[in-house]
């Protein structure tokens, strides 16, 4: 779990400020591990990470120096071309529904019923070059 | 089994068998409706839930593929660069619609005569005008009366508000001095009979949990019902049965459980839409119609037509709170409607403003075109996309071709056994032409409106939403598979009444025109009742 913790917070970082958490951080290697489509995917996944850390002279994907995680995952391109882009879908799809990271992009954490959302009436006055046209359809 | 029979036995609870049924419920005949989905239940709409974005995927999906209810029968689009979007259920594909709901206009149904190209159709604007107007009020249409657009019509509602979304576009169209008008919605804007009003949930496209959006489950239905009209849920029409006169006799059907029964019926009437009708058409030939029923023109499935869709998104630099309000429902443009030869193409298109994407469906489209990174830079990335799209679908004209068409798929088959459809679709060199000057144009409006970048996605791969022209109506029994009012010319008590009678697509969204000619049709039946198979 470590490691795929730590593979998330290379897709998704902290933000710089901090007020982001990484992926890996907010909670996520445990909730896409418990999806029993991904598990297959991921477990093949990590292996190939911890293979290519310890071609690096590094014991396992978690103990690689703070820079080398990056590169190392975009090696998994070559031996397994749906790896990485599969993760980084999942992980872009499950970091946007964390309601802590919702709410401090301001967006909403509710789903949208049943409360909705006001929108503010039109002026139609928007509308005047429009109705000062002629028809324009064909007749017949 | 045999089920007693029935006067008039209507197959597919949609948008147009939900109109036909309340139409004909006045005659006091005995009216069945046989549905192979089910009722939905709007409290479990994603929209109702957390993960409401996730599960147009899965199991509200727009590709009957994709969702893979029980409910749904699969369909071979492998050969159509436009795969098919439904629902099927109580509502049909109105469940999942998003109810832009303009008419045709009255140079659609004359395109041989004016352009040269198509067919005329054996109706024309003022038939349907009556059946256009019956039909808003029932579904409750919001808009604005006086669109230059169109001939003069009275809307029953307040349009829909643009929101800041919608005023920015059109400050786009105003801009360029370009027609734009509030779209005329199938959305109740109040209160109207019984419904209650939409809150600006979003997304339609997932069905609607507060019942505003006129699906025709929560429209027709109810009404029809009361009125004494019977309407069976998962009931799969298999074949329709004819007799040595080659009138229809009725149907056999599988219930949920999978078992057969035969139900007889006086009229058969088919509202399984552009594909549906004619899969089951083709499924039901006989010795008497070896090549389908009611085929003797060798039209039935030719001449599909889809609409190709372009969509334009342009990125702005202000939020614009863009996935509150209907997502479809808005602002159209008419500007480049009808023919000018000037542009290299006949016919026309026009535009349909969409709404924004939620958070996860903006981090997905960011990643799928390349505008979201992982690592360095991920947050400023999604900061400036995040509630800053917005986009423009050009809806084109559609010409019909007999090469586009719906066959039996010689292999798949639905979970009752039912042979597939297949689909066989290529856009034409004229919609090609017409995509490419509908998305420049989309362009030009968003980038006039202050978006500082547009996305194209042409033909737009999901669109495969109007079905239409597979059993196309006319005149002439070698050149249509129904008569001007929709009955089959080879099959004197078989009607049809969904997308599959365009006889042209228009460039406009169907479902306003299906339920009209429904309407239409159920009138016709009713004035001729007594002399209905001469
Ligand atoms: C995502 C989406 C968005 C759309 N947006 C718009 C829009 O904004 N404006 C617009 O005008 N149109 C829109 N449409 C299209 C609109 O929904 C259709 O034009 C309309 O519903 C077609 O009506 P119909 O009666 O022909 O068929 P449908 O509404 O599709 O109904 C057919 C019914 O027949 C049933 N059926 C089929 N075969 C059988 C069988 N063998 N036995 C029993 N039952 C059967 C089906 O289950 C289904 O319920 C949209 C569609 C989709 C999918």
């Amino acid at each position: 779990m470590r490691a795929l913790a730590c593979a998330l917070d290379e897709i998704v970082p902290p933000s710089s400020d901090g007020r982001l958490p990484g992926a890996g951080e907010a909670g996520l290697a445990e909730a896409l591990a418990a999806q029993p489509d991904l598990r297959p995917a991921l477990l093949e996944g990590l292996a190939l990470l911890d293979e290519l850390a310890r071609g690096r002279g590094a014991g396992g994907f978690v103990d690689l120096a703070p820079g080398d995680h990056r590169a190392v995952l975009e090696e998994t391109v070559e031996r397994a071309p749906g790896f990485l882009p599969g993760i980084t879908a999942q992980t872009f799809v499950a970091y946007y529904q964390v309601p802590r990271v919702r709410e401090t992009l301001d967006l909403q954490t509710r789903p949208p019923y049943p409360e909705g959302y006001a929108v503010e009436p039109t002026d139609f006055s928007i509308l005047d070059p429009v109705r000062a046209r002629e028809r324009f359809y064909r007749e017949r | 089994m045999a089920d007693e029979p029935v006067d008039v036995l209507i197959i597919g609870a949609g948008a147009s068998g939900a109109a036909v049924a309340w139409s004909l419920a006045d005659t006091r005949m005995d009216i069945l409706c046989l549905e192979q989905g089910d009722w939905m239940n709007p409290a479990e709409y994603p929209s109702t839930g957390d993960d409401w974005e996730l599960r147009s995927q899965t199991d509200f999906a727009l590709s009957p593929n994709a969702r893979g209810r029980v409910t749904d029968y699969p369909v071979n689009d492998t050969e159509s660069p436009i795969s098919i979007s439904n629902f099927n259920a109580v509502g049909g594909s109105t469940v999942l619609y998003a109810g832009h709901f303009p008419r045709l206009k009255p140079s659609d149904f004359r395109t041989r005569s004016l352009d040269g190209v198509g067919d005329d159709w054996p109706i024309d604007y003022a038939t349907l005008e009556p059946y256009w107007a019956e039909n808003d009020r029932m579904m409750g249409v919001a808009g604005l009366a006086g669109d230059p657009a169109y001939p003069p019509k009275e809307v029953p509602l307040p349009p829909v508000p643009l929101g800041k979304l919608g005023e920015t576009v059109a400050r786009g169209f105003n801009e360029l001095g370009w027609h734009w008008w509030p779209s005329d919605s199938a959305i109740a804007t109040r209160e109207y009979q019984g419904r209650a009003p939409c809150i600006n949930l979003g997304p339609c496209l997932t069905g609607c949990a507060q019942g505003a959006k006129g699906s025709t489950d929560v429209t027709y239905w109810p009404l029809a019902e009361r009125n004494g009209v019977r309407l069976a849920t998962r009931c799969r029409v298999r074949e329709i049965l004819v007799g040595d006169d080659d009138m229809a006799k009725g149907v056999i059907y599988h219930d949920a459980e999978g078992r057969e029964h035969r139900q007889l019926a006086e009229i058969v009437i088919l509202a399984c839409n552009g594909v549906g009708t004619p899969r089951l058409l083709l499924n039901s030939a006989s010795s008497r119609f070896p090549d389908g029923l009611a085929n003797r023109s060798g039209l039935v499935g030719k001449n599909l037509m889809f609409h190709p869709y372009g969509m334009v998104l342009g990125l702005f630099d202000e939020r614009l709170n863009g996935h509150q309000g209907p997502v479809g429902c808005g602002i159209w443009s008419h500007q480049f409607y009808e023919t000018d030869p000037g542009r290299g193409f006949v016919r026309g298109y026009s535009f349909e403003m969409t709404r924004g994407f939620g958070p996860v469906t903006t981090a997905l489209w960011g990643f799928l075109n390349g505008r979201l990174p992982r690592g360095a830079g991920h947050h400023e990335a999604y900061a400036a996309l995040s509630d800053r799209l917005a986009g423009l679908l050009a809806i084109c004209e559609d010409l019909p071709e007999p090469e586009n068409r719906v066959t039996l798929d010689p292999e798949l088959k639905d979970s009752d056994g039912i042979p597939a459809p297949r689909i066989r679709y290529r856009l034409s060199e004229n919609s090609q032409r017409m995509l490419e000057h509908g998305t420049a144009r989309a362009s030009e409006v968003l980038k006039a409106a202050g978006a500082r970048e547009t996305f194209v996605e042409a033909p737009l791969g999901m669109a495969g939403w109007h079905l239409m022209g597979t059993c196309r109506m006319g005149r002439d029994p070698e050149r249509s598979v129904v008569n001007e009012w929709g009955r089959s010319h080879d099959v004197k008590n078989l009607f049809i009444v969904d997308g599959s009678l365009f006889v042209t697509s228009g460039g406009v969204n169907p479902t306003s025109t299906i339920q009209a000619l429904a309407l239409y049709v159920a009138d016709r039946i009713k004035k001729n009742l007594g002399n209905l198979f001469d």
